[in-house]
């Protein structure tokens, strides 16, 4: 380390602490303990790792990350907060910070945030020539929509960080291959990637397959096992579905993450270990805090950097530019020679509402790719799963536009209206409402916000009519 | 006290420069006592907050794991407004401080 590291820490004795812990680990830093001081140093020195306390007796910190960084983007600042004041330090990564440390102190944690600091300085001119390829394609991502070309930047910017990165969106947005994108990316690259979807692995078993197991800890213990954090030691582990993860490991994992020390199930001792946590789900994470089935101070903790991946249907543009590298990807590995898609199908591909997202329109594509010949994909090649809704929503747009077309006759004469003469209106009221669920794709709520009625009523209409 | 965690502290900081650290300690520990004193008579909870999160800190440095707990309480009390919790246990970090300086103090002795 060529530049002294600056600490600005306004209590002495803490101060004197990072400092023999920086000088003991073969780094130099210079103390202040002010803003004021901080911005006097600062501009005379070319430091490139701040240690930052966020409290100061004359302003915030917070004030001095945004500053530094504008004056330096490549700057790596490492923000120290109160444990009660963790939303502080998330506010601080928002801002560009590198890491945060939560104190009391921790020694280890200190030096691997400067390590990883110093890792991310010097690999920062390596990494921009790899990721900053073509607008539309970023780590396995393609799509030059607004909304992709964001999520980029997020992930380029953070990748170099060690914060813990929360990934939220649909089924099939790409958020384990987000995660995997900011392991590539990060000084950790070339650590372990390890992946593991909580929802997947039975409750009981979860606590092992995170934290280990040793011979004979429990039944069926055969023999020592290392638990996902262990094996992710120098990189990334990327737990998918958080949410679905038991509250008393919620407590575990949070212990976790404080003390960055791990219990194997049956361990006398903890054990430390260097890892960086991407974590994801498919759910609202805070309507799952809310509804108590997610800790709060574990939330807090995870969602440090906040990622949401958009749904498909949100970038339609980007339809057309998946589908067609797919397509390619798909003629090679099936040994087809298909080339593009009929404008038909592009029309029916870029209206489509996607609910399965990035992974339906792949299935759709490599089903065609299986069963047919190019060169060109046809509307009647497309699985039915691709044009059922189509067909779908045209019958239904098709009843809906008879039904509107007699409603506006009805303000000019009866005598559209004359076709329903002699029909209950009770029975008219269901067709109705049940056109509408339809046109809705069987959406209970988007109906009701049609018909500009509450929910409730329609799940009590149709349960009558299941009674009757 | 954990004293594994004091010993290993005052290992880092080196015998050269172990009482010069003992005596910040000890400052920012009686600083912190008079801003809880103040803070409390004030009725002023963002002061209250911020000298509970510097004790936090620097009980949680030397290894003062009750202070530390303590503190902990007293700022989780400060942040949620309840003065009917905040002012026994500011009464006890108050006493513990006292009971920490005192420890720092006989430190420093034994280490000249």
């Amino acid at each position: 380390m060529d530049r002294p590291i600056l600490l600005v820490e306004d209590t002495p004795s803490l101060s004197m602490v990072y400092e023999a812990v920086l000088r003991k680990a073969g780094h130099s830093a210079e103390c202040v303990f002010s803003v004021s001081e901080a911005r006097e140093k600062f501009a005379k020195t070319k430091h490139k790792i701040v240690l930052l306390d966020l409290l100061l007796p004359d302003g915030d910190g917070m004030e001095l990350v945004s500053e530094f960084i504008a004056a330096r983007p490549n700057i790596k600042i490492i923000v120290v907060t109160a444990n009660g004041s963790i939303n502080r330090a998330v506010e601080a990564m928002r801002l560009g910070s590198f890491d945060f440390l939560v104190k009391p102190f921790d020694e280890t944690r200190l030096i691997s945030a400067v390590e990883n600091a110093e890792k991310a300085l010097s690999g920062d001119g390596n990494q921009s020539s790899d990721v900053d390829s073509d607008k539309g394609n970023f780590q396995g991502f393609t799509g030059s929509s607004t909304a992709m070309q964001d999520i980029y930047k997020m992930v380029r910017k953070i990748g170099r960080s060690t914060a813990t990165v929360f990934v939220t969106g649909e089924s099939g947005t790409g958020k384990e291959l987000c995660a995997q994108a900011i392991h590539d990316i990060s000084s950790r690259a070339n650590g372990p990637f390890v992946p593991l979807n909580c929802g997947a692995i039975p409750r009981d078993l979860l606590e092992s397959e995170v934290f280990g197991h040793l011979k004979g800890s429990f039944t069926g213990a055969i023999a020592d096992k290392k638990g996902a954090a262990a094996a992710a030691r120098g990189g990334t582990l990327f737990l998918d579905e958080i949410c679905e993860m038991d509250l008393s490991l919620q407590t575990k994992l949070l212990r976790f993450l404080q003390t960055s020390t791990i219990q194997p199930v049956g361990a006398v001792k903890a054990q430390m270990v260097d890892v960086r946590i991407v974590c994801a789900t498919n759910r609202d994470p805070l309507e799952e805090v809310r509804a108590g089935r997610f800790r709060e101070d574990l939330y807090y903790r995870l969602h440090v950097v906040p990622i949401h991946l958009p749904p498909l249907r949100d970038r339609r543009g980007d339809i057309m530019e998946i589908a067609d590298k797919i397509l390619a990807q798909y003629s090679v590995i099936e040994s087809k020679n298909f080339t593009g898609f009929d404008t038909e199908v592009r029309n029916i591909f870029t209206a489509m509402a996607w609910p399965g997202n990035v992974r339906q329109l792949m299935n759709a594509i490599r089903n065609v790719v299986v069963l047919h010949d190019g060169p060109t994909v046809l509307p009647e090649m497309l699985p039915s799963e691709v044009t059922m809704p189509m067909q779908k929503a045209s019958r239904s747009n098709g009843v809906m536009r008879q039904v509107n077309d007699a409603m506006q006759g009805a303000t000019a004469s009866y005598g559209n209206v004359a076709a329903f003469i002699g029909t209950p209106l009770a029975q008219l009221e269901r067709d109705f409402i049940e056109v509408t669920i339809d046109f809705c794709d069987g959406s209970i709520p988007q109906a009701a916000r049609l018909l500009d009625v509450s929910p409730s009523t329609l799940y009590r209409k149709r349960e009558s009519w299941e009674k009757t | 006290m954990d004293r594994t965690a004091f010993d290993a502290i005052s290992k880092t900081i080196g015998s050269d420069f172990l009482a010069e650290f003992l005596d910040k300690v000890v400052l920012d520990f009686e600083t912190t006592r008079n801003g809880l004193a103040k803070a409390e008579k004030a009725e002023n909870y963002a002061d209250w907050r911020s000298h509970s999160h510097i004790l936090i800190s620097v009980a949680g440095a030397i290894g003062a794991t009750g202070l530390q707990q303590l503190a902990q309480d007293l700022n989780a009390a400060a942040r949620a407004l309840d003065k009917e919790q905040a002012q026994p246990l500011n009464l006890l970090c108050i006493r513990g401080i006292s009971t920490v300086i005192q420890f720092l103090n006989n430190e420093k002795q034994a280490s000249e």
